[in-house]
């Protein structure tokens, strides 16, 4: 693939979300790796990570004009909670052990984390779910399936169908005391069905969101990935129009503790091409 | 005197003009001037107010306009000895500074103990809003010396509240503004808006969405403030509501800077004014300037007969009857800031401001909301 056109192709871009104060904004937080490792059951980020050049920071990185812009969703937005969200569920962790489905007390804190959202005005779907994923340190996916199994890289819910519905995180953020890492595909699904065609794959309208993310892994294995340096409270808005993504706990030393803001998707997408927007993401500003 | 001036609340003493900072939206127009009140001016100023009939209840002098820190603490233990010599039996003072906190230091410390002086600290929050607009002279932030001043307080501790300007840009980070103060041991705040006064022509808060803005962010930081523990004490909450409260159909609260004599300011060469304690030393073409006497030559009662104190308060006067008549909240507001009026308006006898419809109008409609049913929390969460 030249080039030109990969310049020519749709694709998400970084920014401070608007409303949001992350002081140390993009400096040393992004890097990028030379592909992926497929294997049978999952594919995986390769473990050659470098920072970015400045170039490649300033053709990914941008700003959103304006205290009333909003988040577009060709941009991912980094973010921050107050450290008292976090500081609030760590209590009430330690406190039960675990965080119980339905515990008033988690929910307490999960309506204060989406109010907070909410606030700064990040375009939220009207009903959320919030969920925290736990991960050991040491590995190179942490999006486990309905089985409890690692999915490797992917939109959000593996068990989704073409016919089912399924959830897909729109915000992923640290809630650990330790620095975290996002790994993603800064392509659009539009994009990654656009590459398969031109690559002259074929049955792509009916094709489930997993099968597709394998597929063109599969095409293209030397796809580089950025990976996003998350220090604790900070998180990265991801668009609702799905971005490829896992998480890496590599060099970590405590637990990996995520709190995944998701929203329910439709029966999902044509194969990318017809449900999800292929036009062109349109640049920053 | 006539009965119906004062009792002064609020007597503000500007020791020096000169600030080490040059905050963007400050109306003091001379604040590099370094001169300094003289012994005999601070005499004077004691003296009239013992001599008048003003001084009937316990009044605060609070120290500022300019940086009273620049000042050295012997300069204060001399000022607090005339304002004892000159106290009336029973009226009790209490000295307060306000203070861009970045001159606090041992010394000063140990005065304020020894005083008891009451302090409020400027600061407008995490660096990216501080030290966009509270610069020195160089331009440089200033947050790390005020929070090296805040830290000092605190391991003296001495008690102190802050009071940040909110500027639209601040609108958008009530969380991030109660999470500063929660870092920082802040248990009182006050927020004054950025007003439109003297040099500061404008303000940012004059943008078409504003009240809306800060309606939210009052809104969210109530919730911020009083839903968590310990409880964050914040003056316009406190305010609004015990204006609410007290508030009926037949009474409403005064307002103070409307109030003749209940605030005088007088500068570092004795001038004085009342009313708004920004007026003095801002220029009026109506008036031919706001001070309407210099302690060393009038007693504040000759002042009240004078033309310019007389066509001053006929027209803040005016100004407040109008607000009674056409304004909802006037039994929650009293007749809002004269300054404000003149400066925006230009005339003492108009009545809606910037500050109305964000501190007053604003402000009372979130306080009245949380007041009449408890808040639900957004329930939409799986």
């Amino acid at each position: 693939m030249s080039a030109d056109m990969l310049d020519a192709e749709p694709r998400y871009r970084f920014a401070v979300a608007p409303r949001f104060s992350v002081p140390r904004g993009f400096e040393g937080r992004l890097e990028r790796n030379g592909g992926v490792r497929c294997d049978e059951e999952r594919v995986q980020p390769q473990d050659d990570w470098r920072p970015l050049e400045p170039t490649e920071i300033a053709a990914l990185v941008c700003d959103l004009p304006g205290r009333d812009a909003v988040l577009p969703p060709t941009h991912l937005g980094l973010l921050q909670v107050p450290d008292r969200l976090r500081a609030e569920w760590w209590a009430e962790a330690e406190r039960t052990g675990v965080a119980p489905t339905g515990d008033r007390r988690f929910e307490d804190i999960f309506s204060k984390v989406v109010e907070f959202l909410r606030f700064k005005r990040l375009p939220l779907p009207e009903r959320v779910t919030l969920r925290v994923a736990v991960s050991v340190p040491g590995l190179s996916s942490t999006r486990v399936g309905s089985a409890g199994a690692l999915q490797g890289l992917g939109f959000g819910d593996a068990a989704q169908t073409a016919e089912s519905t399924g959830e897909q995180p729109v915000a992923c953020i640290n809630f650990g005391d330790e620095t975290a890492f996002v790994v993603l595909l800064e392509l659009p699904p539009a994009a990654l069905a656009h590459r398969l065609r031109t690559a002259g794959e074929e049955g792509l309208r009916s094709v489930a969101p997993a099968a597709l993310v394998r597929r063109y892994f599969d095409a293209f294995p030397q796809q580089s990935l950025v990976r996003v340096r998350l220090e604790p409270g900070e998180g990265l808005w991801l668009s609702p129009l799905g971005v490829v993504h896992d998480g890496w706990t590599h060099g970590k030393q405590d637990l990996d503790v995520m709190l995944l803001v998701g929203c329910e998707t439709r029966p999902l997408p044509r194969a990318a091409s017809s449900a999800l927007p292929d036009a062109g993401v349109p640049d920053c500003p | 005197m006539s009965a119906c001036l004062g009792p002064l609340d609020l007597l503000v003493i500007q020791p020096t003009p000169f600030c080490n900072l040059d905050c963007s939206y400050c109306y003091l127009p001379d604040r590099a001037n370094k001169h300094r009140m003289s012994e005999e001016t601070l005499e004077r100023t004691f003296q009239r107010v013992a001599e008048s009939d003003l001084a009937t209840r316990p009044y605060t002098v609070v120290w500022h306009a300019g940086e009273p820190l620049v000042l050295p603490p012997t300069f204060y233990e001399g000022a607090f000895a005339l304002a004892a010599r000159f106290s009336r039996p029973g009226v009790e003072i209490t000295h307060s500074f306000q203070t861009n906190g970045t001159l606090v230091d041992a010394d000063f410390c140990e005065l304020i103990r020894r005083h008891d002086i009451r302090i409020g600290v400027s600061v407008d929050g995490p660096a990216f809003l501080n030290d966009a607009r509270r610069r020195t002279r160089a331009g440089k932030g200033t947050l790390v010396r005020v929070l090296s001043g805040i830290e000092l307080l605190r391991r003296y501790e001495i008690p102190f509240h802050v009071i940040t300007v909110l500027t639209q840009e601040a609108l958008d980070y009530p969380d991030e503004l109660y999470a500063f103060y929660v870092e920082h041991g802040v248990e009182q705040v006050g927020f004054n808006v950025e007003e439109i006064e003297g040099p500061n022509k404008t303000s940012s808060l004059s943008a078409e969405n504003a009240t809306l803005r800060y309606q939210a962010f009052m809104s969210r930081f109530f919730d911020l403030a009083m839903g968590n523990q310990p409880e964050l004490k914040v003056r316009e909450f406190e305010s609004m509501i015990a204006a609410v409260l007290y508030a009926g159909p037949e009474r409403g609260v005064p307002s103070q800077e409307a109030a003749p004599f209940a605030i005088i300011s007088v500068d570092c060469d004795g001038n004085f004014s009342t009313f708004s304690p920004e007026l003095l030393g801002l220029q009026s073409a109506t008036y031919a300037g706001f001070a309407i006497g210099n302690v060393v030559q009038h007693s504040f009662a000759e002042a009240a007969k004078s033309a310019r104190y007389r066509a001053m308060a006929a027209d803040v006067a005016a100004g407040v009857s109008k607000c009674r008549e056409s304004c909802v909240y006037f039994a929650l507001c009293g007749g809002g800031a004269p300054a404000n009026k003149y400066f925006e308006n230009g005339s003492f006898d108009s009545t809606e401001t910037l500050f109305c419809r964000l501190h007053r109008q604003a402000l009372a409609e979130v306080v009245l909301s949380k007041m009449r049913r408890p808040e639900t929390r957004d329930s939409n969460v799986g």
